[in-house]
């Protein structure tokens, strides 16, 4: 490979330094906290807190942070909204498997109304808010159809997929102890499909969240959404990035969450 | 996710564009007899269309918008490739900013747009910025997996014939990975639309985003379901477009 | 052959045809007849595309047939039975249960209470040498291992007949040599009458007392082949002369087949 043995040693030793960064838990962790601290460095260095108007620095947003949650509307904020994604992640689940499951039993139903979801999946929803926003108002009900829009296609298809991709021999099996068409649905054909299920509603679940933030910047109600109006009207950069920033990382939580589970039901399904 | 999309996505069949006649049919009907000021019947949708098509209102929102997603790809295209191979070819790049770039892939980036807004106004450096907030994570992830996806025996070949690490980069890992980087063109693509359309909207003056903000806050509801159609057509094309063009170029390049 | 007067599996004149994507009709199995007798053990050998896994599952009653009858234990099939259990190539044990859950999962489908299904399952997972792993799940175990749960699935039904289609062709080769041995101790206590799918010509030869030779396009019987070896056959039976002997035969009968195969069809 390399020729001359100084540069070779050179290698080594970074390849040793590299290895025991990357191949450790602790080093991994070093890595990434140093990723960290180079991301909030240089944030705080590229911030300006001359004017409130423009790109706040690091401690600047996690000041107003402090602020928005010690005066409790920020948590009041996300209260009011979380109740909004709940409500319809909870339809998304629960209309959308059915769903999924019809469609992927049934070819005439896959044919009818299959391509509505692709639709949906494909489509800018935010463009479809005002209609929304015209037939139920500036509602709570809009609000969670439009964090269903967002989301509902990507459980329908994945669960239709999940569904639809189970190997024939199981089912062979089971009808072979003579099993019956309801039975082989809920003993075998929906268990097999728990993973698929899961991934859908793992992607589902990031598109409520942005669901829910399209619904509260546009159809205003009294969550975060009427907070980073207040915030923007009087031109708090920090405050409002620090709502933005909550947001996010509340959302990565949630889906890590989902995604704890969802790699669990896949390990119990692994057919070798 | 688009594997899905055009696995299940068959729209031309019989029995879906029925029911989309009946949905067709229920609207005008709908339209027609309850004067509702929200449904507007199918017919006068599509004659708000032709009517704005032709007057040349859309034609402006359509090119200023397009040049908008045209940068903001071009970006998140350079950015992106650049981050994505840095995390394919090291393993310490890949650790220390992975997790990050995961992140940024599945977090609600559009809760960044206000704060888009405040920094850089109201004006098309915000939605440039949605497009790439929304874009540029699927592409780098999708050139990692194309530079790290490549076939070992490939590599200890083009090695074994005295080849270094950039020859191997430029001759074997990333014309191996090339349909790796279609896909994640294609759902940069795919996402950056929702960027724009996003930014457009919640921005609420510029391109087609702010067309359908326009109409939509005035309840001119033929108006705004004309552009509605005309974001759905738009999506469509350009998401089939780099589809197509990526089975073009695959097709000539498997031969 | 041995039994009373109606043998365990009679297949008569069995025809099928499958409809191919362009809308023609080929003939997949033609006039087909066969039958196994009680207690008798008969594999199914020939070429891939011969129809013996159809034939299989046609017994197994999970498949439709066009033209002529099949019956077992006297009764015409019209679809799965009680007196009936398969083993699958791929072993279909179900990955979210465990060995015992699985095992018990046949008995589950004919309605048996909780109880009385673990302790069946139980009792047939200690027959096949797998009473440790009651609580382990399917993945945790190895092919062989997997397979004999499959196995006491099937038994733990108390069926007449067993149905194995390929049962082994996916376990390593030294495991397969004791799956076998294993196979016949288990058939040996009991009155099972079974019908094995097998590409193995040894395997077919160790395990059966006849071996049907299949041929393929259509599909159809082409050779029975009586095996005359005493029982019960064990690690010896594999190097007695009569038993090399009956091997090469059904080998000269498959490679015949394939000879008059190639210099039938062109290209």
């Amino acid at each position: 490979m390399t020729s001359n043995a100084p540069s070779r040693q050179a290698g080594a030793w970074g390849h040793r330094l590299a290895a025991s960064l990357t191949e450790t838990f602790w080093g991994r962790l070093a890595l990434r906290m140093t990723a960290l601290a180079v991301f909030l460095a240089a944030w705080q260095l590229a911030g300006d807190d001359s004017i409130a108007l423009l790109f706040p620095t690091a401690t600047r947003t996690f000041q107003a942070f402090i602020e928005l949650m010690a005066d409790g509307r920020l948590p009041l904020g996300l209260l009011i909204t979380g109740q909004a994604l709940v409500t319809g992640y909870a339809i998304i689940i629960g209309l959308g498997v059915p769903l999924g499951v019809l469609i992927a039993r049934f070819p005439l139903a896959d044919r009818a109304i299959s391509p509505y979801f692709t639709f949906l999946v494909a489509v800018p929803i935010i463009a479809i808010v005002p209609v929304v926003q015209a037939l139920l108002g500036l509602t709570f009900a809009a609000r969670v159809t439009v964090i269903v829009l967002f989301g509902i296609s990507y459980v329908v298809i994945n669960s239709a997929i999940a569904v639809r991709r189970i190997k024939p021999d199981l089912i062979e099996m089971a009808a072979s102890f003579g099993a019956r068409r309801f039975t082989i649905l809920s003993q075998v054909v929906l268990p097999a499909a728990v993973p698929g299920i899961m991934t859908g509603a793992r992607l589902a679940l990031g598109q409520a969240l942005i669901g829910m933030v399209v619904a509260e910047l546009t159809i205003v109600g009294a969550g975060v959404g009427s907070l980073i109006a207040e915030l923007q009207g009087r031109f708090k950069v920090a405050a409002v990035l620090a709502v933005a920033m909550t947001i996010v990382l509340i959302g990565l939580c949630l889906l890590s969450l989902v995604e704890m589970l969802e790699r669990r039901f896949n390990r119990w399904s692994l057919v070798k | 996710m688009n594997r899905v999309l055009l696995r299940t996505g068959r729209w031309f069949n019989p029995p879906f564009l029925l029911s989309l006649a009946v949905l067709a049919g229920v609207w005008e009907i709908a339209g027609r007899s309850a004067d509702i000021l929200t449904l507007p019947p199918l017919s006068a949708v599509l004659a708000a269309f032709a009517r704005l098509w032709t007057s040349g209102a859309l034609t402006a929102p359509l090119l200023d918008s397009t040049l908008a997603l045209l940068t903001g790809l071009a970006i998140s295209l350079a950015a992106g490739s650049v981050i994505g191979i840095g995390m394919g070819l090291s393993r310490v790049v890949d650790v220390a900013v992975g997790p990050f770039v995961k992140a940024g892939l599945s977090a609600p980036m559009i809760a960044f747009v206000p704060v888009f807004m405040m920094i850089f106004g109201i004006g098309s450096q915000t939605r440039i910025a949605t497009v790439i907030a929304f874009s540029v994570f699927v592409v780098a992830t999708n050139a990692a997996t194309a530079v790290r996806s490549t076939d070992p025996a490939l590599l200890e070949m083009a090695r074994s014939f005295g080849a270094g690490r950039w020859r191997i980069l430029g001759e074997i890992r990333l014309p191996a990975g090339a349909p790796y980087f279609l896909a994640g063109l294609r759902l940069g693509v795919a996402r950056g639309i929702k960027g724009l359309i996003n930014g457009e909207v919640l921005i609420a003056i510029m391109g087609m985003g702010g067309l359908v903000k326009k109409y939509g806050t005035v309840f001119s509801m033929d108006q705004l379901y004309a552009v509605i159609l005309l974001i759905v057509l738009y999506a469509a094309l350009a998401v089939g477009g780099v589809t197509l063009l990526g089975r073009l170029f695959l097709t000539e390049y498997k031969k | 052959m041995n039994g009373p007067a109606t043998p365990a599996i009679e297949v008569h004149d069995v025809s099928k045809f499958f409809v191919s994507a362009d809308g023609r009709k080929t003939r997949a199995l033609d006039k087909v007849n066969l039958s196994v007798g009680r207690g008798e053990f008969v594999s199914i050998i020939g070429p891939s595309g011969c129809g013996k896994t159809t034939m299989l599952k046609m017994v197994a009653g999970i498949l439709g047939w066009d033209e002529g009858q099949i019956s077992v234990m006297g009764a015409p099939v019209s679809g799965p039975g009680p007196e009936r259990a398969t083993v699958f190539q791929s072993f279909a044990l179900l990955p979210w249960l465990t060995v015992l859950d699985n095992a018990a999962f046949g008995l589950k489908m004919r309605g048996e209470d909780k109880a009385t299904r673990h302790a069946k399952a139980r009792t047939l997972l200690e027959t096949v040498g797998l009473g440790d792993f009651a609580n382990a799940y399917p993945t945790e175990l190895s092919g062989g291992m997997q397979q004999r749960v499959g196995l006491a699935r099937a038994l733990a039904v108390s069926p007449n007949v067993l149905l194995m289609d390929e049962p082994f062709s996916a376990i390593d080769a030294q495991t397969r040599l004791i799956l076998q041995t294993e196979l016949l101790d288990v058939w040996s206590q009991t009155d099972l009458s079974v019908l094995f799918i097998t590409h193995a010509m040894d395997e077919a030869v160790f395990l059966s007392d006849r071996v049907i030779i299949m041929g393929a396009r259509p599909g159809h019987v082409t050779d029975v082949i009586d095996v005359d070896l005493p029982r019960p056959r064990t690690e010896e039976t594999r190097r007695d002369p009569r038993f090399v002997e009956l091997t090469a035969r059904v080998w000269d009968r498959l490679r015949g087949m394939m000879a008059d195969e190639r210099a039938g069809t062109p290209s």
